[in-house]
């Protein structure tokens, strides 16, 4: 005799039980956490690098790098002198919140401000997977295409701020900034959306000042 | 392709369940996948039958529910399912920004069957 059961269960329950522990441990050490993901090659290390630099008087921050198979994105953010762990998914397309739990072992938290985790270079697959951060950071660079937000609609959708990267590019590609926060904003009213250029530094300040609101409110 | 993971993650729950159902065999699970839950249902199928086979759980048949996306338009609040996410007009007034999303997100094990005969 077959019989169906009524379950109702979340796949991704067991993450998110992780994900949650690892939330209250940083809403007790009063540490910003922030989940920083896009493609490959959006400039995520570059933003971590003057971000690092700009405010390493202000803030203690560390970094959780995740990558596939190499360490010299942990490399690059440990250069600015603040505290870098790599995590070497080994072909996998995304970080979970075992992976930041196993991480967070060898970074010193005492004291700790910010905690970025860089998440692996992919549109689709991070934005499944909570890893315990306050916020989710996605960045579109300028020559990727203004309709990334439509056809990657859930990591825009879960994302607190969209970073539109490299805009000293801008006059060199066809972007345009004001269709790509159009269509971010359809699935997603309340998206911050930053135009920036983590490599020559123009408009960070309005990152900053988000990070430093942000930051303020977990005291 | 997450939905290897995801398929790990299914398993596990399953797993849990079962303790319920001793001796029993599981023939069948049905899961709710939203359309906006970025989850590819041909890839999951896939990931299930790479992983289902000379387990535990073999020959259980994984059936896909597909949620449309439900918004709640963010100028007048009238709920509808846009024929595509791209492009989202509200049927009543026309506004194309600032919807809220109700059903779509959901990636959930809905119910499974269970067999008593061996």
């Amino acid at each position: 005799m077959s019989k169906e059961v009524t379950i109702v269960r979340n796949v991704l329950e067991a993450n998110d039980r992780l994900a949650d522990e690892l939330q209250n441990n940083f809403r007790v050490k009063k540490i910003l956490c922030l989940n920083l993901m896009s493609s490959p090659g959006a400039g995520k290390t570059t933003l971590l690098e003057r971000t690092l630099t700009d405010l390493k008087d202000e803030f203690k921050m560390a970094v959780i790098e995740g990558d596939l198979q190499t360490d010299n994105d942990a490399q690059r953010v440990a250069a600015t002198g603040a505290q870098a762990v790599q995590i070497n998914t080994e072909g996998g397309c995304h970080l979970d919140s075992g992976m930041v739990m196993d991480a967070l072992k060898a970074i010193d938290t005492d004291g700790l401000d910010i905690l970025f985790v860089e998440n692996v270079g992919n549109l689709v697959c991070p934005a499944e997977f909570n890893v315990g951060e306050d916020y989710k950071v996605t960045l579109l660079s300028v020559t990727e295409g203004d309709d990334k937000p439509e056809k990657y609609p859930f990591m825009f959708h879960i994302s607190a701020v969209m970073l539109l990267n490299k805009t000293d590019l801008l006059p060199y590609v066809d972007f345009d900034l004001n269709k790509a926060e159009a269509h971010a904003k359809k699935l997603n009213k309340d998206i911050q959306v930053m135009p920036i250029s983590a490599r020559t530094g123009e408009n960070m300040e309005q990152w900053y000042a988000w990070l430093r609101k942000k930051r303020a409110e977990k005291l | 392709m997450h939905e290897m993971s995801i398929v790990e993650s299914i398993l596990g729950i399953l797993r849990e369940e079962m303790v319920k159902y001793d001796g029993q065999k599981l023939t069948k699970v049905t899961l709710k996948n939203g359309q906006l839950a970025g989850v590819v249902t041909e890839s999951l199928q896939f990931a299930w039958e790479a992983l289902i086979p000379g387990g535990e759980f073999d020959g259980a048949e994984l059936e896909i529910i597909e949620v449309p996306v439900k918004v709640a338009c963010g100028e007048c609040g009238e709920v509808f399912s846009p024929d595509h996410t791209r492009c989202m007009p509200c049927p009543k007034c026309e506004a194309l920004l600032g919807h809220t999303v109700l059903e779509g997100k959901e990636l959930l094990i809905d119910s499974i069957e269970v067999d008593d005969q061996q």
